[in-house]
C-alpha cells in the first residue's frame, strides 16, 4: 500500500492551514466591525474562493502563476516555481481554505465584548497588547473552529490542486487526487481503501486539534 | 453653568455631535462623588467615553489635575492609555479568561516584578478577595466581582474613576453592596468618582454633586439636595419623584416675600423675583408632606384637606394619593408615608385627612424661557 | 504567587501550541520523504484520464523493454492542455482527442513533427445491470423502459461528441434527447449506467469491463473517428527518450495492450 499520497496530503494540508491562518486572522481583524464600502468589497473578495468552483479557481491560479505569466516566469528563474510543485498545492489549498478561517475568525473577533477592550486600553495597554492579551484569547474558540474547517478543507482539496500542482505521483499527488486516479483506473477497491484511510486520519487529526485547542482557550 | 467648586480637579467642556442630537457638557468636579443623571440616551455614557479617551468629541477641553487630556484648539488628545483614568463599564468588564489576581495586575504601571506582585497582594487583601485570587471572575460572586473590578481600576493608580450605570441589572443586595464599596472608596481615596445613572434612588444615595442631562443639554448642576428639592424643570421633577405639580397664581411679590394663591389657599413664600399677576408652576415632594396627628399652627405651615383615594405600595414605603379641591374642580396630591406612619395614622380609603407641609417645601419652577 | 509570570506564560502557550502542532505535521511529511521535486531524470507522460489503466500497463511494458521508468500523470485532457500551456513539466502529452494536441502544436508548446495517432477510441452501447429488456441492437434506445441515457458531455469529451453524432446518425436523437444525462467524463457516464442510475449509455469501450458489463459495439461509420494523439513537448529535456516512447506506442506490444483495454490501434485505418 503506497502511503506517499497520505504524507503529501498531511504536509500540504497542515502548511495550507497555517498559511491561511497567518493571512486569515489579520484579514479578519481588518474586517471585524467595519462596514465601510471598501471593507465590504474586501470581504466579498475574500469570500470568492468559496463561491467559485475549485477547478475554475485552479485555472485562474495556473494562469496567474504559470510559466507564461510574469510572476511565474520570475519564480522559475529564482528556482522556486509554484506550479506543479507541492508549494503550488499548498497555495491552492490555502486559497480555498482562507475564506473559512476568515469568516470564522471575523465572527469570533466581533463577538468579543468591546467594553473589555476599552477597559484594557484605559488600563494602559497598547492596541497591540490589547489585541494579543484580550481580543485574540477571547476569540480563540471561534478561530479554532476556523482552523479545523480550514484544515479539513485543505485535506480534501482536489480541483484547484489538480490544475495548479498537477497529478504527479510522489510529488503533488495528494490523497484526494490518488483516490480520483484509482477511480479513473477503474480500481474501485483501491479507491475505497484510500478514501477510508483519508477519512480515518482526518477524523483523528480533527478531533485532536479540537481537543488541544479547547484546553488552551478556557471560559 | 459651572458649580464653581473650590478645588476643582476635573474640568470638562465638551461638544459632541451625535446621531439624534448634539451633546453640550460643561462642568467641573473636585474629589467627590459626582453623579451624571438623566434618562437613557441623554448622552451621559458619551461623556464618560469622551473623558476616558475612547471617543473624540468635536471640540472642547478636558483638564484633570492640571494636566490637559484633551484640547481641540491646541490639538491635544491623549489616548486612553495615557490618561490615568479608571473606567468601569456596566457589568464590570472583568476579563473572563484571566484570574482575579491577573485582572488586578493587568493595569499595573511598569515596575520591578516583586513590587508589582506586592501591589496585587495588597489590593487583594484590601478588597477581601484572598480566596478568589486564583479563580476566574465567573467563579466569584457578584459582590466579589464588583470588588475585583474596583480593585483593578484602582490598582492602576487613576486620578479619576468613571462608572457607567454600575447599578443596572443588579438585585437589591448587590446594589447595597456596591453603594457601600463606592462610598468607602470615596472616603478613603482622594479622587473624583463620576457615576452615570438613570436610577433616581441610586443617584440620591450616592451623589455629593449632580449634573443632570436631558437630550444632550445640561439642565442642572449642583449639590444633590439642590437638585432634588429644586429641580429646574417639570420633566426633571417627575424623574426625581416630585410628582405633585400644580398651577398657582402670583398675587404679590416684594423683597424676600411673595404671596401665591394655590388650591384656594393664600400662601406666603420666602422668595422674590416673581412677577405679580402671572401664573407659575409649583412642585412639592411627596416625602415632604405629612399627615400629622396634631396640626401645626406655625405661620409657615400649609394645611390642606384631602380625601384618600388610593394607596400605592412603592417598595417598603407607600404613596398615598389624595384628592384635593381647587377652584376648577379637584386634583391629586401624593404623600409618602412609611409603614409605621401608616399604622399610626390608621388611614382608610375614602376618609378625609389634613395634609400638612412647610412653605419651604414649595418649589417654584422658573420660567423655562429663562433657562438658557 | 507570581501573577505576571503565569499570565504571560499562559498567553504565549495559548497562542502558539496550535501553530506548533500544525508545523510539526508539515515537517513530519517532509521527514518521511514526501513531496519530492519531480524526478528530473525520468520521462514524464501526461495522459488523459481515460487512458488509465491502459497506460499503466504500457509503462510496465516500456520498462521491461527499455529499462526506463516513466512517471505518469493523469488528468482530464483539457486540464492537462492548460497545464502544458502554462509550463507543465511533462515530456509527452497523450490526449483523448486530436484537437487539444493540435492547438498546442499550433502554439508551439508541442512539437508537430512528433505528432502520433496511437489509438482510435471505440464507442459502445452499455446497458445497466438492472435493465429488464434485451440488448440485441441499438433499437434498445427506443425501448419504452429506457428512461435515462448517459453520455459524456459532448462539449468537453470527444466520446460525448461521438455519442451525440452516433445518436443523430441512428436517427433517434430527437426522440431520445430529453432522456439524456451527461457525465463530465466518459467514465462518469459509464458509472451512471453501471450503478443503475441510467438505463443505458453510450460510452468508451475502454471504460467497460468485459465479462461484467453488457454492451455492444457501435459501428465506427456512425461517428467521426476518435483519434487519440500524442506528441512531445518542444521544451522537453528528454526529446530523444520522448521519441523513443512515442515509437513504443506503435510497437506490437503496445498495440495489443491498447486493444486489450478497448482501443483500436491505428494500422487498419491509416489516413
Amino acid at each position: 500500500m503506497n502511503l506517499v499520497p497520505l504524507l503529501i496530503s498531511l504536509r500540504v494540508a497542515s502548511l495550507a492551514a497555517l498559511l491561511s491562518l497567518i493571512i486569515g486572522v489579520p484579514l479578519a481583524t481588518l474586517l471585524a466591525r467595519r462596514t465601510s464600502f471598501w471593507s465590504r468589497l474586501l470581504d466579498a473578495f475574500a469570500t470568492l474562493p468559496l463561491v467559485l468552483p475549485p477547478t475554475v479557481l485552479g485555472y485562474y491560479l495556473l494562469v496567474a502563476l504559470g510559466a507564461r505569466s510574469p510572476l511565474g516566469a520570475a519564480l522559475e528563474n529564482l528556482g522556486l516555481p509554484l506550479v506543479f510543485t507541492w508549494r503550488g498545492a499548498v497555495l491552492a489549498a490555502s486559497f480555498v481554505a482562507l475564506p473559512l478561517i476568515t469568516q470564522s475568525a471575523r465572527a469570533a473577533l466581533e463577538s468579543v465584548d468591546p467594553d473589555l477592550e476599552d477597559v484594557a486600553r484605559t488600563l494602559g495597554h497598547s492596541e497591540l497588547s490589547v489585541f494579543f492579551t484580550i481580543r485574540l484569547p477571547l476569540a480563540w474558540r471561534g478561530i479554532l473552529a476556523g482552523i479545523v474547517l480550514a484544515f479539513a478543507r485543505a485535506l480534501g482539496e482536489f480541483g484547484a490542486t489538480l490544475l495548479v500542482a498537477g497529478n504527479i505521483p510522489g510529488s503533488t499527488q495528494t490523497m484526494p487526487i490518488a483516490i480520483y486516479d484509482a477511480v479513473q483506473r477503474g480500481d474501485q477497491a483501491m479507491a475505497n481503501m484510500l478514501a477510508l484511510i483519508l477519512a480515518s486520519v482526518a477524523f483523528i487529526l480533527l478531533v485532536s486539534i479540537r481537543r488541544f485547542g479547547q484546553g488552551l482557550g478556557n471560559e | 453653568m459651572n458649580s464653581g467648586h473650590p478645588r476643582a480637579c476635573l474640568e470638562v467642556d465638551l461638544h459632541v455631535v451625535l446621531d439624534d442630537f448634539t451633546l453640550e457638557a460643561s462642568f467641573s468636579a473636585s474629589q467627590e462623588l459626582l453623579v451624571l443623571f438623566g434618562p437613557s440616551g441623554a448622552g451621559k455614557s458619551t461623556i464618560l467615553k469622551a473623558l476616558a479617551g475612547l471617543l473624540t468629541p468635536d471640540r472642547g477641553t478636558i483638564r484633570l489635575n492640571d494636566r490637559v487630556l484633551y484640547d481641540s484648539r491646541s490639538k491635544v488628545n491623549l489616548p486612553p492609555q495615557k490618561r490615568r483614568i479608571g473606567y468601569m463599564p456596566q457589568q464590570y468588564g472583568l476579563f473572563p479568561h484571566l484570574t482575579i489576581a491577573e485582572n488586578i495586575a493587568y493595569g499595573l504601571p511598569p515596575a520591578p516584578k516583586s513590587k508589582r506582585n506586592a501591589q496585587v497582594e495588597k489590593w487583594i487583601e484590601v478588597m477581601r478577595l484572598t480566596d478568589q485570587a486564583d479563580r476566574k471572575p465567573s467563579e466569584a460572586s457578584g459582590g466579589q466581582q464588583q470588588r475585583a473590578a474596583l480593585a483593578r481600576a484602582m490598582a492602576s493608580g487613576p486620578e479619576l474613576l468613571l462608572m457607567d450605570e454600575p447599578f443596572a441589572a443588579l438585585d437589591e443586595e448587590l446594589r447595597a453592596h456596591l453603594r457601600g464599596e463606592i462610598r468607602d472608596l470615596s472616603n478613603t481615596f482622594d479622587l473624583p468618582i463620576l457615576i452615570v445613572t438613570h436610577d433616581t434612588s441610586e443617584a440620591y444615595s450616592l451623589a455629593d454633586h449632580m449634573v443632570v442631562f436631558e437630550r444632550g443639554v445640561m439642565i442642572q448642576d449642583g449639590p444633590r439636595e439642590d437638585v432634588f428639592r429644586k429641580p429646574v424643570s417639570e420633566s426633571l421633577a417627575r424623574l426625581l419623584g416630585m410628582s405633585n405639580v400644580y398651577d398657582a397664581d402670583v398675587l404679590t411679590s416684594e423683597i424676600g416675600k411673595t404671596t401665591i394663591s394655590w388650591l384656594g389657599n393664600i400662601i406666603e413664600l420666602p422668595m422674590n423675583r416673581l412677577v405679580e399677576g402671572t401664573s407659575v408652576r409649583i412642585g412639592i415632594r411627596p416625602g415632604e408632606i405629612e399627615i400629622p396627628q396634631q396640626i401645626s399652627t406655625e405661620p409657615d405651615a400649609v394645611i390642606l384637606p384631602g380625601r384618600l383615594v388610593e394607596m400605592i405600595p412603592t417598595g417598603f414605603d407607600l404613596l398615598l394619593r389624595f384628592e384635593v379641591q381647587d377652584s376648577a374642580g379637584s386634583t391629586f396630591m401624593e404623600v409618602r408615608v412609611s409603614q409605621a406612619g401608616m399604622m399610626n395614622a390608621r388611614l382608610q380609603i375614602g376618609g378625609i385627612y389634613q395634609l400638612q407641609l412647610n412653605n419651604t417645601s414649595i418649589h417654584v419652577f422658573s420660567d423655562p424661557r429663562e433657562l438658557d | 504567587m507570581d501573577v505576571l509570570d503565569s499570565f504571560h506564560m499562559k498567553l504565549s502557550l495559548r497562542n502558539s501550541r496550535i501553530l506548533i502542532e500544525l508545523a510539526l505535521l508539515g515537517l513530519c511529511g517532509n521527514l518521511l520523504g514526501a513531496c519530492q521535486a519531480p524526478d528530473e531524470t525520468r520521462l514524464t507522460v501526461a495522459a488523459a484520464a481515460s487512458l488509465n489503466p491502459a497506460f499503466d500497463e504500457i509503462a510496465a511494458g516500456y520498462k521491461a523493454a527499455s529499462g526506463e521508468t516513466l512517471v505518469l500523470s493523469f488528468a482530464s485532457t483539457g486540464a492537462l492542455a492548460e497545464q502544458l500551456r502554462n509550463g507543465g513539466p511533462f515530456d509527452v502529452f497523450a490526449a483523448a482527442d486530436a484537437q487539444h494536441v493540435d492547438e498546442l502544436i499550433d502554439d508551439g508548446v508541442l512539437r508537430g513533427a512528433t505528432r502520433t495517432v496511437f489509438a482510435y477510441g471505440q464507442l459502445v452501447l452499455l446497458i445497466s445491470p438492472d435493465f429488464q429488456g434485451e440488448l440485441a441492437d441499438t433499437s434498445v434506445l427506443l425501448d419504452p423502459g429506457v428512461k435515462r441515457i448517459a453520455i459524456a458531455n459532448p462539449e468537453h469529451a470527444p466520446y460525448g461528441l461521438a455519442a451525440e453524432q452516433a445518436l443523430k446518425a441512428l436517427g433517434v436523437w430527437d426522440r431520445v434527447r430529453n432522456k439524456i444525462i451527461m457525465g463530465e467524463t466518459v467514465r462518469q457516464a459509464a458509472t451512471f449506467v453501471q450503478t443503475g442510475n441510467a438505463d443505458v449509455g453510450l460510452v468508451a469501450r475502454s471504460v467497460v469491463t468485459p465479462g461484467k458489463d453488457m454492451y455492444i459495439l457501435i459501428p465506427e461509420d456512425l461517428f467521426d473517428p476518435i483519434e487519440h494523439v500524442a506528441a512531445a513537448r518542444s521544451d522537453s529535456n528528454h526529446l530523444s527518450e520522448a521519441l523513443q516512447f512515442l515509437e513504443f506506442l506503435s510497437s506490437p506490444e503496445a498495440r495489443s495492450t491498447l486493444e486489450y483495454f478497448g482501443f483500436r490501434p491505428p494500422e487498419e485505418n491509416q489516413p
